[in-house]
């Protein structure tokens, strides 16, 4: 379980080993009776709370074998498989062999952008109001406010990491369509990318009091052949104490890249 | 990066029970022609989008300052070739400073009323002692934090706040460095 999780939150790998162990995976379970869900004052499922996932997609969203300091696991891709074109096949091959630099996000310390962020081995916190839902992500305080008021994506705007974000529920289902990215995010540590075409269609359906079944269909006509889709459970952190700390990957990187720098009086 | 402050609402003591004597004056006189909207559970709904434009800094009329590298050397506001300035090139294209005298002046310093803060001594000198050794960078300790994009505190930055409200709890989430 501890490299399952990684370095980054081996303080925390403890507890949330005890979670791993005890709960059922809710990918693998029923949805709740809707009566049994936890709902907000305005009858939606209550997804408030402090979330994270459990697997190994930060570093691979298809199967892989372990290595140094890359812990082996199940991909999340439905069918493994991932539709990319010729050259974006190639160009998927290239950024893996320089994954350990080009990585924008863990080699640079760039917003994860969607649907990553969901699963970087870091929590995050959804802030659910009746006209917005936030999420709240641990690592460099990446940040979604999703509008639930049925506007439109924003045109003309440039792209961005973490995309435009509109919201809307489907019976006890966050429906989430996310576009206007810009091509400079993965989506794992192995390489597999998207361009600025990227739609993400996420789903956020409460299936108990402590676990989300995600799934977030993709589509980029720039570099795949057709949709695809992952799926995984998020599992409620459920410490009493738990909340986001400060993850300030940029301060940190200056600190390893500048630590023998030649500064001057 | 996003600051986002979580306030529990639990146990907190009214607002308004804090309030100085003249805001408070003030807010009775407002909400006589005023009714704010409320929440489903009864709090005065404040959810929508802020900013602090206008302000520039804490301090208004800031003397010129021999030692303030942001006034007299440009090399503090841009990336150094060599990258080893306050702005280190990799992260960043620098910020831009306010320019214009109104801007310099504004200040969100309410007490005291010379909106002058009130240093001790010694810590004046660590201040001044920081600054001298920050254009170039004495090391990376002496790199400002802000460009290095370390979160800058409550309500620092210019970027709009976004507040949310549940049960429980407000939300305030900023724009800077997300």
């Amino acid at each position: 379980m501890m490299n399952k999780l990684g370095g980054s939150i081996t303080g925390v790998a403890a507890v949330l080993a005890i979670v791993w162990l005890t709960g059922v995976p809710a990918a693998a379970q029923p949805p709740a009776a809707v009566s049994t869900l936890r709902r907000t004052a305005d009858g939606k499922p209550d997804l408030n709370g402090i979330w994270q996932a459990l697997n190994t997609a930060a570093w691979n969203i298809q199967d892989h074998s372990g290595q140094l300091g890359v812990p082996p696991g199940q991909g999340v891709v439905e069918g493994n498989e991932i539709p990319y074109q010729p050259w974006a096949a190639a160009k998927k091959q290239q950024n893996f062999a320089n994954r350990m630099t080009a990585d924008p996000t863990e080699g640079n310390c760039y917003l994860p952008g969607v649907p990553r962020a969901t699963y970087m081995p870091f929590p995050f916190e959804i802030i659910q109001a009746p006209s917005y839902v936030a999420i709240s992500y641990e690592f460099a305080h990446a940040l979604r406010t999703i509008a639930l008021d049925a506007s439109p994506h924003p045109d003309g705007l440039p792209g961005t990491w973490m995309g435009d974000s509109r919201g809307r529920w489907e019976g006890n289902t966050l429906v989430v369509d996310v576009r206007n990215f810009n091509d400079e995010t993965w989506f794992d540590r192995a390489g597999n990318f998207h361009s600025d075409e990227l739609h993400v269609v996420e789903r956020y359906t409460l299936t108990d009091s402590d676990h989300i079944l995600y799934e977030a269909a993709i589509e980029d006509p720039k570099v795949f052949t057709g949709p695809w889709k992952i799926s995984m459970p998020l599992y409620r952190r459920v410490e009493k104490n738990a909340k986001l700390l400060e993850y300030e990957c940029v301060y940190y990187l200056q600190e390893e890249r500048f630590k023998n720098a030649p500064f001057k009086r | 990066m996003t600051v986002i402050a979580i306030v529990s609402l639990a146990g907190s003591v009214p607002s308004q029970a804090q309030a100085p004597a003249a805001s408070v004056a003030k807010t009775a006189d407002t909400a006589k022609s005023w009714t704010p909207p409320r929440t489903p559970d009864g709090q005065p709904d404040i959810q929508g989008f802020y900013a602090r434009n206008g302000i520039q800094g804490l301090e208004a009329n800031v003397p010129d300052n021999p030692i303030d590298p942001g006034e007299k050397n440009p090399l503090s506001v841009s990336n150094r070739p060599d990258g080893l300035g306050p702005y280190p090139r990799i992260f960043g294209e620098g910020t831009v400073r306010g320019t214009q005298p109104a801007q310099r002046r504004a200040s969100g310093i309410v007490d005291p009323p010379n909106k002058i803060l009130p240093w001790r001594p010694g810590e004046d000198e660590k201040r001044r002692e920081f600054l001298s050794k920050m254009n170039p960078a004495a090391d990376l300790g002496h790199v400002e934090l802000n460009s290095r994009c370390a979160l800058p505190g409550l309500f620092v930055s210019y970027n709009p706040y976004q507040i949310l409200q549940r049960p429980g709890s407000v939300v305030i989430l900023s724009e800077y460095n997300n």
